[in-house]
């Protein structure tokens, strides 16, 4: 299962006089989970909504299966690339099923007038909302409301998923369960990739960890190999001493972090 | 399953609700006719079409002439009423009350979708100028003493569309429109053609009262044209809207979400704008500006029946029908016959108050 599914080739990515991504290339194949980590404003959330259609790269080329995502029409790419977004607008009171069922739209046309049912409870059962499914969402907790997006996506049913800080805002528990959900519908052959701010999380889960910053790819491969200290002092500043060990549960690498200046303080 | 059965039900009862307020609007009037009359009046006037053609009088039926087309009916029921009942229903009252229906449809439609596309509870059926528009082109052609082959409707009409469209291209670039920005656009545009409206206004001289009946909504000069030309703009958008209920959904998650849902957001703001400025265009070319049956219509169907589009715009269209009606008999049933205007304005206004009161508006 190395079938390349996201291909990220060249990409620039300016505002204005601004820019946010230079030449960056990322490759993401079925069944592997691709963290991208580095400090706010490396261009994370940039590089994730060239994946999904929102923005559109200045240069270079990204395809999903094959498919340009820049010349594909939003249907096509929805029907590629599922969307777990950050906490959006709420100020609607829509029950979780009709959420869950909105991840159907882009397989849908507009004359359907059927209820895929078998893949909005497949996807609620799967992500453990389907307790949730006749509440509105307006009344769920910040995580409930996590799982009814990741649960949209997975109705979705794509071969790619494309995940922005999806444990930001999660308490602990909430944090290992989203990710272990991504993880295993990553074994099932999915690729996922996702912006994630705990390194330490990301190299628990991720097959892949791309550092990014200032716009551009630093390093990627296993989280072994790229979670350095060097790198990490180059991604994040010099002015953090980073130290680096295995933690002793999972033996996967675990990041320290210590601000020299305040070290210096004490 | 359970959706339509329990949009099915919604439908059919505003749809009696419907029948029941028309009944009741046409036995008020300076001649009282009774509730029983009018029933049979009513089901005279039922119509059968039986053929379709191309100006092809017939001597058997009815014959309503839509420019170009004729249609021939048959008509099931004759019941014996006075003649002079029956000349004043279908003449005089009909006219009106089919006038306000196809008015209210018109704008509650355009008012459930403006409210979805801006997400903003503050959106009506002319947050992007469209009533400023046709009261430009209304006021013009009433007040300068330019005489035109055509009628007021049909300038108000162009008026509206050519300003909406106008409102859409400056609130463009890079082929994107932000909401944000359309929506300011639209405030801007509709001072400066406030304005304009009372510049002409000071000139207005003897045609004043005119003017200020149009400005206000008045449906007192209904004709079967008038209806017409309201009931084809509000029935073609809203048949078309409603196969993009999903998708105004899909919207209020956000324009970023939609996207990632598989929606070609720009194109369809492009199509959901039109439609509902050629609803609200038609209704005002031959109705006048009538303010707030599209802003609290969606919101009260809205705490009733919920977001969902696909339940709310039928029931929404239908109760801005009921609505329009109810208070347009209202309006004619005081000693002073006012501009339904006043009277949505007067009853819509303590209405939306009480929403807000009730934080509901921030609920969309």
């Amino acid at each position: 299962m190395s079938d390349p599914v996201i291909v990220v080739d060249g990409v620039r990515v300016s505002y204005d006089e601004r820019t946010v991504l230079e030449n960056v290339s990322l490759t993401v194949n079925a069944g592997s989970f691709v963290g991208l980590v580095g400090p706010n404003g490396a261009g994370k959330t940039t590089l994730l909504q060239t994946i999904n259609g929102v923005t559109t790269p200045d240069a270079g080329t990204v395809t999903v299966q094959g498919t340009s995502v820049q010349s594909a029409s939003a249907r096509d790419i929805a029907q590629r690339v599922g969307t777990v977004p950050q906490d959006g607008p709420r100020g609607f009171s829509f029950p979780v099923r009709d959420i869950v069922a909105m991840g159907r739209h882009p397989h849908r046309s507009r004359f359907d007038r059927s209820e895929p049912q078998a893949a909005i409870t497949r996807a609620m059962e799967r992500t453990e909302t389907i307790a949730l499914a006749d509440r509105t969402i307006d009344t769920l907790s910040g995580g409930e409301r996590q799982r009814v997006r990741i649960a949209r996506a997975v109705a979705q049913e794509t071969p790619a998923l494309v995940l922005d800080e999806p444990t930001a805002s999660l308490d602990i528990t909430h944090q290992v369960r989203t990710l272990e959900l991504v993880r295993s519908l990553v074994n099932e052959g999915k690729a996922a990739v996702a912006a994630i701010h705990d390194l330490d999380l990301a190299a628990r889960y991720c097959d892949v960890v791309a550092v990014l910053s200032g716009g551009s790819i630093l390093d990627s491969g296993p989280p072994e190999a790229v979670m350095t200290p060097s790198t990490i002092e180059t991604a994040y500043g010099e002015s953090v001493d980073v130290h680096v060990h295995q933690n002793p549960v999972t033996k996967t690498p675990s990041v320290t972090t210590i601000d020299e200046r305040a070290a210096d303080l004490n | 399953m359970d959706r339509w059965k329990r949009t099915g039900w919604w439908i059919l009862w505003l749809l009696l609700a419907f029948v029941a307020t028309v009944v009741w609007s046409v036995t008020v009037g300076p001649v009282a006719i009774d509730p029983l009359t009018v029933c049979k009046i009513l089901l005279n006037e039922i119509g059968i079409p039986t053929s379709i053609g191309m100006h092809s009088a017939n001597a058997g039926g009815t014959v309503l002439s839509v420019p170009g087309i004729d249609l021939e009916f048959v008509h099931p029921f004759s019941f014996a009423v006075s003649e002079s009942a029956q000349v004043i229903v279908t003449r005089i009252r009909l006219p009106r009350i089919a006038l306000a229906a196809a008015v209210g449809f018109g704008l509650a439609t355009a008012g459930t979708v403006m409210q979805g596309l801006f997400r903003n509870p503050m959106a009506d059926p002319s947050i992007i100028g469209v009533s400023s528009g046709a009261a430009v082109g209304a006021v013009a052609v009433l007040v300068l003493p330019i005489a035109l082959p055509f009628g007021v409707p049909l300038i108000a009409f162009f008026a509206a569309i050519v300003t909406a469209f106008g409102v859409y291209l400056l609130a463009s670039s890079d082929g994107r429109t932000p909401v944000a920005t359309l929506l300011l656009a639209g405030v801007a545009v509709q001072t400066f053609l406030g304005a304009v409206v009372s510049y002409l206004l000071l000139h207005a001289g003897e045609s004043v009262e005119t003017v200020l009946h149009w400005l206000m909504g008045d449906l007192a000069a209904a004709t079967w044209g008038d209806v017409g030309v309201a009931a084809v703009g509000s029935g073609t958008a809203f048949c078309v809207l409603v196969g993009y209920s999903r998708d105004l959904n899909v919207l209020l998650l956000g324009e970023e979400q939609a996207i990632t849902l598989g929606i070609d957001v720009e194109r369809t703001k492009q199509v959901l704008l039109g439609l509902a400025s050629l609803a609200t265009a038609a209704a005002v070319a031959v109705a006048g500006v009538i303010g707030f049956v599209g802003l609290i219509v969606p919101h009260m169907l809205r705490l009733v029946v919920g977001p969902d589009h696909r339940i709310l715009l039928p029931t929404s269209a239908l109760s801005g029908a009921i609505f329009l009606v109810a208070t347009d008999t209202l309006a004619r049933s005081g000693p002073a016959q006012l501009p339904v205007g006043i009277v949505t304005a007067a009853l819509g206004a303590p209405f939306f108050l009480y929403l807000l009161r009730n934080r509901e508006v921030h609920q969309l």
